[in-house]
């Protein structure tokens, strides 16, 4: 864990909740694991207050508990998750989303909760009628519905209040209780490794949890029990009123990897590539609970087609034959195929065949015959991103006119560079000394690059930016801080006149201000996601 | 010559015929009748004359001839010069260090100076930088052209790498693979995977060298590092050339690229776009230091644009 790390978390627990629930989470990140009594000793904290911020910690998913006997005492542990909080720096590109895919519904849903943390169908349906009067309740329950098998919403289970390491442990407890004898190492190993791929499959888990079956009045002869599963029949299901409910971030994550992966293919080929590139992985999307998915399910050069947007003309996106005045295209392999447009077959299966050719290996073609069928590889493709966005980052910060004749550089100046990047984490040096005194000109030095710790070093940068930007933040809201309390009272809000010309042009420019730091900081953000969270 | 016998000439013409000299046994099956005292007469009338020089190859010695203009040089010479001078036309196109040759010849350092002073101005040797270790002052004939390490081939002119040069053939470079990879009808659109009219290094040499774009001769080995920048910078990329799945496993080296060129993005990168991206006092900003985010100029710049 890195100091930035750990500051840009108090700087989020601060502006997201406020100093009193900063102290008590920042205390437990410092401190890891710890009971209410050892938190209030160590925040001089009274136990209502301590309480008070667990709870909203937990209802935002941020801290988890554990029940341990300990001397004949239920001791409760509470235990802090950096990684929960560390994406709410990224919630409003999860409403951006949510209001793309689910519109304002979905948006006013997903505010309240992210509000809220988590809340049932109860809550928000209270939350929502207090807000607006004539409120068609339904078309909310509806969207919310439909947001749950998106997975953008997600059912919390009581495991997810349970640190992975707490349920491991309760699990191999139960596991040996059943044993007459104690295991051995070998026995307890194997119990350990059975649980991990246990948890695995939990986590991953393509089940969706929150919905019911609707009760009618006639359930025995509901044609709808014969239903094949997986078959989208939304009226027949409900949202289960017990459940409370998250915003899907993993889901969101997935979304936002595949605009990379997209960005990625315009990168190598054009607007026409970018179409099919999404056409592809909003075929496989449905599947992907998360980014932990490796890869996605093969798809058929078929079914792309089928789901090519109309309005992107992509027959004119690619020039098929070799002859630049032959308009007669090169494929004839669907010819026989009158129904389909040919031209934006032919021209789909061509930049799938650019996409698979491309050094990345992100998109994989499976079957040679005919058409074939591909795949994308997000592993190979978030790889080729980080390596697009680290070149763009060195480019840009070293010379570029010294960079770019690197491969002509004299050795002096060469040196210089390759040692600005080893200070930064981006280059590795081992040095061997041919002499015992390990005089540098007697020393060879050899330079690697490591993936892992490229993305480690450049994780460090990042956060460190954004820590820079969110102090400058804090920095101009407290400059015109009196500003911000005029502006927020009640009778200011009313009446807009009682701000002078003079507050109005302040306010604007701070307003202009703070959106360029926070779309700067949104940007950072949407790297920070393919160098963590992407895999 | 009219001073030696035939003998003598025998034997300087032996001396002539490899590179590396003749040796003894070799004289003596040649050369009729001459026993070890002879050989030994010969050798030591011909070294009088500077005509041969006596070379070691591991624990053997051979005699090689000294051509009839280099004699003629070193007829006026000192010995000292004469050695000096052979030493420095034995590092040929490579050059010698001055360190190496007091290393070779066991001379002083003050005579070798004034050797290379007197050598230098009776024009027959000259000192040039290497590009490798500039400090170092190498020394070779004046008529030899330095080998490409030395001199650092078409790319540098008089020791410095000349960067408008590169500059602007990797310009041209990357202007014809750019024609080449769109189409002129419909410039958004891109070639289909089995195109074929994507260049290969050796027609983009072949493009510079037909429009005099160089007047430096450039091997296809330098039009290939030019096109390695322009990969490495993004601007192009290497493909394998299409050959409708009759490529086979070749190896990498028998493959005869072809380059497209990509879609000219503008460098965006979100950590460089913010100021503390190529801030030169970043490492020092803190939140409570002399340099913080609040104080800083870079900021304020920024937020003002």
């Amino acid at each position: 864990m890195y100091k930035e790390e750990v500051v840009l978390c108090s700087q989020i627990l601060n502006q997201h909740f406020g100093p009193i629930v900063e102290q008590v989470g920042m205390m437990l990140i410092r401190r890891g694991r710890s009971t209410i009594p050892y938190i209030c000793k160590e925040t001089k904290m009274a136990r209502k207050n301590v309480r008070e911020c667990l709870v909203v910690l937990i209802q935002h998913l941020l801290v988890s508990h554990s029940e341990n006997m300990e001397n004949g005492r239920i001791i409760v542990h509470y235990n802090f998750s950096i990684k929960n909080l560390l994406k709410r720096t990224r919630i409003g590109m999860y409403l951006a989303l949510i209001e793309e895919r689910f519109g304002k519904t979905g948006l006013e849903v997903a505010k309240l909760i992210a509000l809220n943390g988590t809340l049932t169908l109860d809550q928000i349906r209270k939350s929502l009628e207090k807000e607006t009067n004539s409120i068609d309740i339904n078309l909310y329950e509806d969207t919310m519905l439909m947001m749950v098998k998106d997975r953008s919403l997600v059912a919390v289970r009581p495991e997810n209040m349970l640190t992975v390491e707490d349920i491991k442990q309760k699990l191999e407890l139960k596991e040996i209780s059943t044993m007459t004898v104690p295991p051995t190492a070998k026995e307890l190993e194997n119990i350990r490794s059975r649980i991990n791929e246990e948890i695995d499959i939990r986590t991953n888990s393509k089940i969706i949890v929150g919905t019911k079956r609707k009760i009618t009045e006639n359930g025995i002869n509901n044609p709808a029990k014969r239903l094949k599963m997986g078959t989208n029949n939304s009226e027949d299901e409900e949202l289960d009123p017990g459940c409370f409910f998250a915003i899907g971030v993993n889901k969101l994550d997935v979304l936002l990897r595949n605009t990379h992966l997209a960005n990625y293919a315009d990168r190598i080929t054009n607007i026409g590539g970018v179409t099919v590139m999404k056409t592809l992985l909003g075929i496989a999307e449905p599947s992907l609970g998360s980014c932990k998915d490796h890869k996605t399910f093969t798809i058929s050069t078929p079914q792309i087609i089928a789901r090519i947007p109309k309005e992107v003309s992509i027959e004119n996106m690619i020039i098929l034959s070799n002859d630049d005045n032959d308009s007669e295209s090169a494929n004839g392999y669907y010819k026989s195929e009158k129904k389909r447009n040919i031209a934006v077959a032919e021209s789909v299966f061509s930049f799938l065949e650019i996409l698979s050719n491309d050094k990345s290996g992100m998109v994989i073609k499976t079957d040679g015959i005919g058409p074939g069928q591909f795949y994308v590889n997000f592993e190979k493709g978030i790889y080729a991103i980080r390596r697009q966005m680290i070149n763009e980052f060195v480019r840009s910060h070293y010379d570029e006119k010294q960079l770019s004749k690197i491969g002509m550089m004299p050795p002096t100046t060469c040196r210089e560079k390759l040692m600005e990047l080893s200070l930064v984490g981006l280059v590795e040096v081992q040095e061997i000394h041919r002499s015992a005194d390990r005089a540098p000109i007697r020393t060879l030095y050899l330079y690697t690059i490591d993936t892992n710790r490229q993305a480690s070093a450049m994780l460090k940068l990042l956060y460190s930016f954004t820590l820079k930007l969110n102090q400058r933040l804090d920095y101009e809201n407290l400059l015109k801080q009196k500003l911000i309390m005029k502006a927020n009272r009640n009778d200011v809000v009313n009446d807009n006149s009682l701000l002078s010309e003079g507050d109005k042009d302040s306010l604007n420019e701070l307003n202009s201000t703070l959106e360029k730091i926070g779309a700067a900081l949104l940007r950072i953000d949407s790297v920070i996601l393919v160098f963590r969270d992407s895999l | 010559m009219e001073k030696l016998n035939d003998s003598e000439k025998e034997f300087y013409r032996l001396a002539g015929l490899t590179e590396n000299g003749v040796d003894l046994e070799t004289i003596q099956s040649k050369i009729g009748g001459v026993g070890i005292e002879d050989v030994a007469n010969m050798v030591n009338k011909l070294s009088k004359l500077g005509m041969i020089e006596i070379c070691q190859i591991g624990s053997a010695f051979t005699y090689r001839a000294i051509k009839s203009e280099d004699m003629e040089k070193m007829l006026y010479m000192e010995p000292e010069e004469a050695l000096i001078y052979k030493q420095i036309m034995a590092a040929k196109d490579q050059g010698i260090w001055v360190r190496s040759i007091k290393y070779q010849t066991n001379l002083h350092q003050q005579i070798i100076n004034r050797c290379l002073k007197t050598l230098e101005g009776k024009n027959m040797i000259k000192s040039i930088k290497s590009v490798k270790n500039p400090t170092k002052k190498l020394y070779m004939l004046i008529d030899i052209k330095p080998s490409v390490e030395v001199s650092g081939g078409p790319w540098f002119t008089d020791q410095e790498l000349d960067v408008d040069f590169i500059e602007q053939l990797s310009k041209q470079c990357h202007r014809y693979i750019y024609s080449r990879s769109t189409n002129k009808a419909n410039p958004i659109a891109i070639y289909s995977a089995n195109y074929l009219g994507y260049p290969t290094a050796l027609q983009i040499r072949k493009f510079i060298m037909d429009n005099k774009i160089s007047t430096v001769d450039l091997s296809i080995e330098d039009i290939k590092c030019l096109l390695d920048i322009l990969v490495y910078d993004g601007k192009i990329e290497r493909l394998i050339p299409y050959a409708g799945g009759m490529m086979g496993s070749r190896r990498e080296e028998d493959i005869d690229w072809v380059y497209r060129a990509l879609s000219i993005q503008e460098d965006s990168s979100p950590l460089s776009e913010i100021p503390c991206g190529n801030c030169p006092v970043y490492s020092t900003c803190s939140d409570d230091g002399v340099i913080s985010p609040a104080s800083c100029t870079y900021f304020k710049k920024w937020l003002s644009f």
